[in-house]
This record gives C-alpha cells, structure tokens and sequence, in this order.
C-alpha cells in the first residue's frame, strides 16, 4: 500500500472516526513512516485548531434578552402579502406601464416627421396666422425670431416664440399687441 | 446531537400557544444563534437572523411535523438567511487566492511566531470566511455544533457521501493556507499523531 493511499484512507477515518480493525495496518505503517506521521499529525493538528477558531466565533456572545418579545410582536403582525399576491399586484400594474409607454411612444412617434404638432395652437395678437411654439418649425418654414415677443394673452411669460412664415400675412399689422417682433 | 422535541410542544404552538413558543424558542434559541453568529461574525445580524428565523418557524407552525425535531428544518432556515444575507458582503471578501499569497507573505516575514496557535488560528478564521458557503456550513455543522455526518447532511439537505466531500474540500482547502515550510506546529505532528492512536 502506498504511503499517498494510506495517508488519504487514515486522515478520512480519523476525520469521520471510522478508525476501527480495518485500519491495523495503516496505523503499522505509521510507525515506520515519518512523513505519513507527520501528514496525519498535521491534519489533526487542523482539525483541533479549527474547532477552536470556530468556538472562538460564538463565544460570550448570547442573544438578546428581548429577542422574544421582538419576535412575540412580529409574529402576531399580519403578515405581508404572499408571493401570489405580489405577482396578482404585478400582473394588474404591467399592463397599466405597457399602455402608458404605448401612449407616450405614439405621441414622440407623431412628431417624427421634423414638423412639430403644437398640441393647442395659440392664436396671436395678428389675424390669420398662429404660433407655433413651442416648437421649432423646418428652417425653411421659419419666419422670424419673436424674440422677447410677448403673447397677449401671457404678457408676463417672456415666451419665445417661432411663427411660421406660410401664415404670415403680406403686411404686417402695426399695433401695440404686436411690439417687440423683429424680422 | 438532534434531540427530539419536548412532548407536545408542536401541538400547543400549532393551537396558537405562545407560551408554548416561547418555551419553543428557548429550547432551540442557541444552536440557531450559534449557526448565525458562526456564520456572519456579526452578533447584530446573528440577532436579526435569529429573529427572522423564528417569525418564519410560527408562520409556518401548521407545516411543522410533530414527529420529528424541528432543529434541522430551523438549521437550514438559518443557513439560509446568513447567506441571503451577507451574499453583497461576500463580494467583498478577499479571494481566497488572494489570500494565500498573503498568508505565505506574512509568514516568511515573521516565521518566529508561525508556530504560535493564535496565529494557526487567525489563519484559519480567515480561511473559514473564505470558504464556498456550502462548505462552510458542513464545517460550522460538524466541528462546531458536534453533529453527526448523517444529521449534517439532513440539515444540508445532501447525502452523507456529499457532507464528506464537503469537510475534505474545506480542510484541504483550510490546509493549504499554511506553507509547506511552516506548517509544523509547536507540538510535533507525529507525536501528536502517535499520541492519539495509542
């Protein structure tokens, strides 16, 4: 028998106490082998040692005094809902989220095509044209920049308003409600 | 190791007793603790786990078997939340290669008190952190609570076979950390070893 096996068969049985009459000549071997002692040594050497870091972990240490009564109150609370629950909550919820993001994703899709739709167009202070902020028409449809323009009906707002040049009518009409445009 | 239950004790807790359950709780009080705290290193979160073990042990009173010891089953709820638990602090841990190469740093620079069992021992504690979590319950289960190969693998829920191979990985593992060159401890390991065969 080799010293690799004995060394492997000894330790196990030392480990598990299966040390018994099968394991005569192991222990012979022993005597006369100084490596294979000095193996099985070390191994109990580990053992013992790790026994003792593990005693070492939970020692002087105790639970709480008022853990009971900690676990009395919690207990007695009704419990929290139940897997089954929480996925019925879930089931209702998603469909609610995947009909928002369908709704919020045909609203961004219909402004795809480069041409802001203003969702209430405001009527300006000059007939026959509407604003068209607060988008930003096609640079080909852009007339001026109403900077500092000032809606009527929001004269505090400072708006910043783009109007669109197809609307424009040919003269432009002159009027307080129209101070501040600038071509 | 696994004692059975006190008579009846299941029975009354099942009826809504809570006396019977604080009777439950101190008999069992300990080893749960004792896994927990073995576990995480961690007195505070031993106690949360231990709480949490036995708010769950009530709510599932009607499911617990009158016939049999409960200490298994709460066990491996233990075992459970530690790990649960401390999976984000594990991330943490030094790998236990890492943790070798500084082992072995360590003690070539200082091999006076490599023999020195303190030192075996911090060696060792961190070792055991370093452990897989399967291994590390079988040797908190078996070294340290006493049970037996069988009521360890019970509580793991593998077979015997598996419970060994488990403590063989840990301990070669646990070995590995000391080097070669310093692993003989201050009692000589062949006295130690013909001591206890006589």
């Amino acid at each position: 028998m080799s010293c690799r096996r004995i060394r492997r068969e000894l330790i196990e049985r030392f480990r598990f106490g299966e040390l018994d009459g099968r394991s005569a000549p192991h222990l012979e071997h022993l005597r006369g082998c100084v490596e294979c002692r000095d193996d099985v040594g070390l191994d109990r050497v580990v053992v013992r040692n790790l026994q003792r870091a593990l005693e070492l972990r939970v020692a002087d240490v105790e639970p709480s005094s008022t853990s009971f009564e900690a676990i009395r109150r919690r207990a007695l609370e009704p419990p929290g809902p139940t897997w089954g629950e929480r996925l019925w909550r879930w089931a209702r919820v998603v469909p609610a989220g995947a009909a928002i993001a369908l709704a919020s994703f045909a609203i961004v899709g219909g402004m795809s095509d480069g041409v802001p739709q203003a969702a209430t167009p405001r009527q300006l202070a000059w007939p026959g044209f509407q604003e068209t902020a607060p988008y930003d028409p096609l640079p080909e449809r852009r007339s001026f920049w109403t900077e500092g323009y000032l809606l009527p009906s929001e004269p505090a707002s400072g708006l910043i308003a783009w109007v669109d040049r197809s609307q424009l009518p040919n003269q432009p009409p002159v009027g307080p409600a129209n101070q501040g445009i600038t071509r | 190791m696994v004692s059975t239950q006190p008579e009846g004790l299941v029975e009354r807790i099942q009826s809504g007793d809570m006396d019977a359950f604080e009777e439950f709780f101190n008999t069992y009080k300990r080893p749960v603790f004792t896994t927990a705290l073995a576990i995480t290193r961690d007195p505070f979160l031993a106690e949360e786990i231990l709480q949490d073990c036995f708010v769950k042990a009530y709510r599932v009173r009607h499911r617990l078997r009158r016939d049999v010891s409960p200490l298994p089953w709460l066990q491996r709820v233990t075992t459970n939340l530690c790990y649960s638990r401390i999976a984000r602090r594990r991330a943490l841990v030094e790998p236990i290669t890492q943790l070798i190469t500084n082992l072995v740093t360590d003690l070539t620079i200082r091999p006076d008190q490599v023999a020195e069992s303190r030192e075996i021992i911090e060696v060792l504690q961190r070792g055991i952190d370093a452990l897989p979590p399967k291994q590390q319950t079988a040797v908190i289960l078996y070294y340290l609570h006493g049970y037996s190969l069988a009521e360890a693998a019970e509580i793991a829920e593998c077979n015997v076979g598996t419970m060994k191979s488990r403590l063989h990985y840990a301990l070669k593992a646990l070995r590995s950390l000391l080097p070669a060159e310093r692993r003989a401890p201050a009692v000589r390991p062949s006295r130690l070893a013909v001591d206890e065969l006589s």
